[in-house]
């Protein structure tokens, strides 16, 4: 893509570009984390993911400021208004990520002894599986990759898939060791994991969405609700 | 939507120097349409097109068909003068006569005999002083000379001295240039609600003007017409590089 004649403006670009980039950066470093947390049983951990969610929220009011200053000050069109656009729905989805990753430390922090290694595992699993997307869709950010953006989309049903799975064995943990206090805040995690796959999703939208101007249609390879809707099954 | 203008196959020569390059575009009616594109592109000079005002430049030879309602307007029985009744301009400077803003509406009128009587003249004035947009500005200084007006005022006279012959089109070449962003807005508002009942086209170097009077944008390059489409498809999605790179600021 070419150049704008104005510098400044090139200039105002680039550095929204930057800061949306170095949020995608801090939310991986959360994500990661937080699963670590999970996995190693690690309170340490926790706390630190709850210092860098504060960092992401300065950064998303930052990028919002720079976006409604480049807006009044260029009046910018077409693909350059598309970018800006975006750049405050991907800083937005960001930050709710921080906010998840941040909810999910404070819960693992709660539950973290209560539970064998074989549970943590396959919450830490789901996890995984939402940071890979989350990197493929940041690295498609970075890249202008048009072609990841759309894989991250399509691939979004395999983290429904897992939490559908999870939540299912998770409940029957529930129900047989009556661990109904520390059991929510397990499912909780894995709902959160689960939301933050959906984030990553509509990031990836919006990108193609920058590139493009086509949206992506809203129907994606679904999968289906959980067998057990908890309260059907409750006894 | 019916075509107001038909421009088939234009050329327009200044000497040897060819200032358009085949160009065909439809103008609908009742509509405004928008001209953009770099300075020297031929946007003043495809509007001069459309009411003959090239004629008077001796250099200048146009070759192709312009229909005005599906007929050829260079045609053997076409009146020049007639036909800028029928489609008046508005410059990029505020021109009005050296003479009173009565008398600078009124002209039009009387060459045409549009109006049988005094009463009926001071009527014609009145009503396009109230379509531009001026009336209350001026009713109780038709005798002033138009040329003590502000920039604005003089601006909006000379589109009530267009509007006062009942014209069927309005060329405007960069009206609102010299106007500071009120008489700006007031013009365009003019603009918009005077174009149900005439057929506008703007020559404009304000991209957002563009996008926020226009339904139909034309972008030329080079004495070329690079893309013509809807204006808020034009802003938001071109179709061509070439106009992408205009619309945004970008180097070609
Ligand atoms: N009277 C003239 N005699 C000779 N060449 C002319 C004349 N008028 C325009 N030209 C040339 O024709 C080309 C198109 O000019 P035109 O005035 O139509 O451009 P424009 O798009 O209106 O530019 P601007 O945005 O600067 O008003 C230019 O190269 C210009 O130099
Ligand atoms: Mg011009």
């Amino acid at each position: 893509m070419s150049l704008h004649i104005s510098s400044a403006f090139n200039e105002d670009l680039t550095h929204i570009n930057a800061k949306v980039n170095e949020m995608g950066g801090l939310c991986e470093r959360m994500l990661e984390a937080s699963i670590k947390a999970i996995k190693k049983s690690d309170v340490k951990i926790a706390d630190q993911i709850i210092i860098l969610d504060e960092k992401i929220n300065t950064l998303e009011i930052e990028v919002n400021e720079a976006v409604i200053k480049a807006i009044a000050l260029r009046q910018p069109v077409a693909d350059d208004l598309r970018v800006l656009i975006s750049a405050i729905k991907i800083s937005g989805a960001f930050e709710r990520i921080g906010d998840l990753c941040k909810n999910i430390a404070k819960r693992t922090r709660l539950v973290l002894d209560d539970f064998p290694k074989k549970t943590r595992d396959k919450i830490a699993n789901l996890g995984e599986k939402v940071l890979e997307q989350l990197t493929k869709s940041i690295n498609s950010y970075t890249k202008q990759d048009l072609q990841l953006a759309k894989i991250v989309w399509e691939k979004d049903y395999e983290i429904d898939e897992m939490y559908t799975e999870l939540f299912d064995v998770l409940l029957k943990y529930l129900k047989k060791k009556k661990r109904i206090a520390a059991g929510s805040h397990l499912v909780i995690i894995a709902k959160n994991f689960e939301r933050i796959g959906d984030h990553t999703t509509h990031v990836s939208r919006m990108i193609h969405f920058a590139i493009t101007g086509e949206s992506l249609n809203l129907e994606r390879p679904k999968f289906n609700l959980p067998s057990s809707l908890g309260e059907n099954n409750e006894t | 939507m019916s075509i107001k203008f038909k421009a088939e196959k234009v050329d327009v020569f200044y000497n040897e120097k060819q200032a358009i390059n085949n160009i065909s575009l439809n103008i609908e009616k009742n509509m405004i349409t928008a001209l953009i594109g770099p300075s020297g592109c031929g946007k003043s000079t495809f509007l001069r097109c459309l009411n003959r005002m090239n004629d008077v430049i001796d250099s200048c030879k146009i070759t192709g068909n312009i229909l005005l309602d599906n007929e050829d307007i260079y045609g053997p029985n076409i009146d020049p003068v007639d036909l800028r009744a029928r489609v008046g301009m508005v410059f990029q400077k505020p021109n009005p006569f050296p003479k009173t803003i009565f008398e600078n509406i009124a002209y039009g009128p009387r060459i045409h005999g549009l109006a049988s009587n005094n009463k009926e003249l001071r009527e014609i004035v009145f009503n396009s002083l109230e379509k531009a947009g001026l009336i209350d500005e001026v009713k109780d200084r038709l005798d002033d000379q138009a040329t003590g007006l502000s920039g604005g005022q003089q601006q909006r006279v000379c589109i009530a001295r267009a509007i006062a012959v009942s014209p069927e089109v309005i060329l405007m070449d960069e009206p609102c240039s010299a106007l500071d962003p009120i008489a700006t807005a007031k013009i365009e508002e003019l603009m918009n609600e005077i174009s149900q009942s005439y057929t506008i086209v703007i020559v404009t170097h304000s991209m957002q003007q563009a996008a926020r009077v226009s339904k139909k944008t034309a972008f030329f390059h080079l004495g070329e017409l690079i893309e013509y489409g809807d204006t808020d498809k034009i802003f938001t999605k071109p179709k061509n590089q070439k106009t992408l790179d205009y619309i945004t600021g970008r180097f070609g």
